[in-house]
């Protein structure tokens, strides 16, 4: 009971706050919790509100994908190998610092307005991380191992399957704990100016019609989708990761 | 057959371990390198298994089925003990043939009942057959030992000498460092004694 009124405690805040400041501003320009819940509740029996939810969420995850899938083709080699690793890791940084507006803004006119922008903007914009993460991890694997792969002569596939990713599980969960923290956040923001559809688009035409219930609504849900992600998926693997952790990590 | 000739070899920045190493394994033979501690005997085995490019000097295997038993045992963590096997098998052998071999070398080291286990639930000891299992599995026709009889029991020993033995039998060459001259004597082996660094010898 304590611990159910522990975790709840937050959230009543966050409804305490959001009420007084919807009755300081005026409903109109904060609507309260209540209105906002109404507003919400009637989204939610749509279907054409999923299929923006589901659009976007696939987006995202396109986007992770082709993210990581560069991160690992490019981070495992740097890993290796530290020329590789002084040529590529000052754009990758170049890259990192580079705003996602940037990218949607060049994007916008190379591909035009669709899918083809926030998938490839959230590409853009998790690629770094997971490559840095990914080349440093594979730099921090145990030479031993790989010399042992070396005199075995273990076929590159054993190599990448039974050494590598193994041992670098724990470097690519913190960076796509971290990739997927943004990845909503980037698609939304790549959608509101680029895409005629999902959730970033469905906030610019709230946004465009001054409908702060629908905004706030929208808003709810994006924010919803990034906790249940993040509770749902990444919380326990890395509890997982903690209970054999310590273990299967020791060296022999 | 294994040949070093007039080895130097130094880590990079560091100064010389190795300045002046020759010496010969025919097949079928046996040489056990025995020293103190840091004088040069692992990093030879390392440069005649070619892990490390000597700075000068030149080095012939015969064979390039080796089965190097290292110092430290270098077991993925992550994988059990006979995956551990059939995966150091994975360059050489596949299918049943691997499994066999697995299989077999683990139960005559005493294993047969660690094979589903990682390498952390095993003894410091274990974890040493699990490396010289690996080793001998491959069949190999150049075998380098490091301190094979070091951590195990009298019953252990005389299973690893066994294998040892065998491929010795079959033709394969054995180069070993090893503190236990009694069982490097037992087997028959040419002992040649070091001493200081930068190691010369031959």
């Amino acid at each position: 009971m304590k611990r159910i009124c522990g975790r709840l405690a937050p959230w009543l805040l966050l409804f305490l706050v959001w009420a007084v400041a919807s009755l300081s501003f005026g409903s109109d320009l904060v609507p309260g919790p209540w209105r906002t819940g109404r507003v919400l509740a009637g989204l939610l029996v749509r279907a054409d509100t999923w299929e923006h939810i589901v659009l976007t969420l696939f987006r995202g995850t396109a986007g992770m994908a082709l993210g990581a899938a560069l991160g690992y083709i490019l981070g495992i080699p740097c890993g290796l190998s530290p020329t590789a690793m002084r040529l590529v890791s000052p754009l990758v940084t170049a890259l990192q610092s580079c705003p996602p507006i940037v990218w949607i803004s060049l994007l916008l006119v190379w591909a035009g307005i669709g899918a083809t922008v926030p998938v490839l903007v959230v590409a853009a914009a998790t690629f770094p991380m997971l490559f840095i993460n990914i080349a440093h991890g594979t730099a921090d694997l145990d030479r031993g191992l790989l010399e042992m792969a070396r005199m075995y002569r273990l076929p590159l596939r054993r190599v990448l399957w039974d050494i590598v990713l193994p041992g670098i599980s724990r470097y690519a969960l913190a960076a796509f704990s971290f990739a997927l923290g943004i990845t909503w956040k980037v698609t939304a923001t790549a959608e509101f100016f680029g895409s005629g559809n999902g959730i970033g688009a469905r906030i610019y035409w709230a946004s465009r019609q001054l409908d702060m219930p629908l905004l706030l609504s929208w808003t709810v849900i994006i924010v919803a989708i990034g906790l249940v992600l993040e509770m749902g998926l990444i919380h326990p693997l890395r509890q997982d990761r903690r209970a054999e952790g310590p273990a299967a990590g020791a060296a022999p | 057959m294994i040949q070093l000739e007039h080895i130097a070899f130094a880590y990079p920045g560091r100064g010389l371990v190795l300045a002046d190493v020759s010496l010969e394994v025919p097949a079928g033979g046996m040489v056990c390198l025995c020293g103190p501690s840091g004088c040069g005997k692992s990093t030879t085995l390392d440069v005649a298994a070619g892990l490390r490019q000597p700075r000068s000097g030149r080095r012939h295997v015969g064979s390039r089925r080796i089965g190097y038993a290292f110092q430290e045992p270098r077991l993925l963590p992550w994988r059990s003990v006979r995956e551990n096997l059939l995966i150091g098998l994975s360059g050489w052998l596949h299918g049943a043939a691997a499994r066999h071999a697995a299989d077999l070398w683990l139960e005559r080291l005493g294993l047969g009942e660690a094979s589903g286990k990682l390498p952390a639930e095993l003894s410091g000891g274990m974890r040493r057959r699990v490396n010289l299992a690996r080793a001998l599995a491959v069949t190999p026709e150049v075998l380098l030992l490091d301190e094979p009889f070091a951590f195990l029991d009298a019953a252990s020993c005389r299973q690893v000498a066994d294998g040892i033995r065998e491929f010795q039998a079959a033709g394969a060459a054995v180069l070993m460092v090893s503190h236990q001259r009694d069982w490097a004597d037992d087997l028959g082996s040419r002992i040649i004694e070091l001493s200081g660094a930068p190691l010369r010898v031959g």
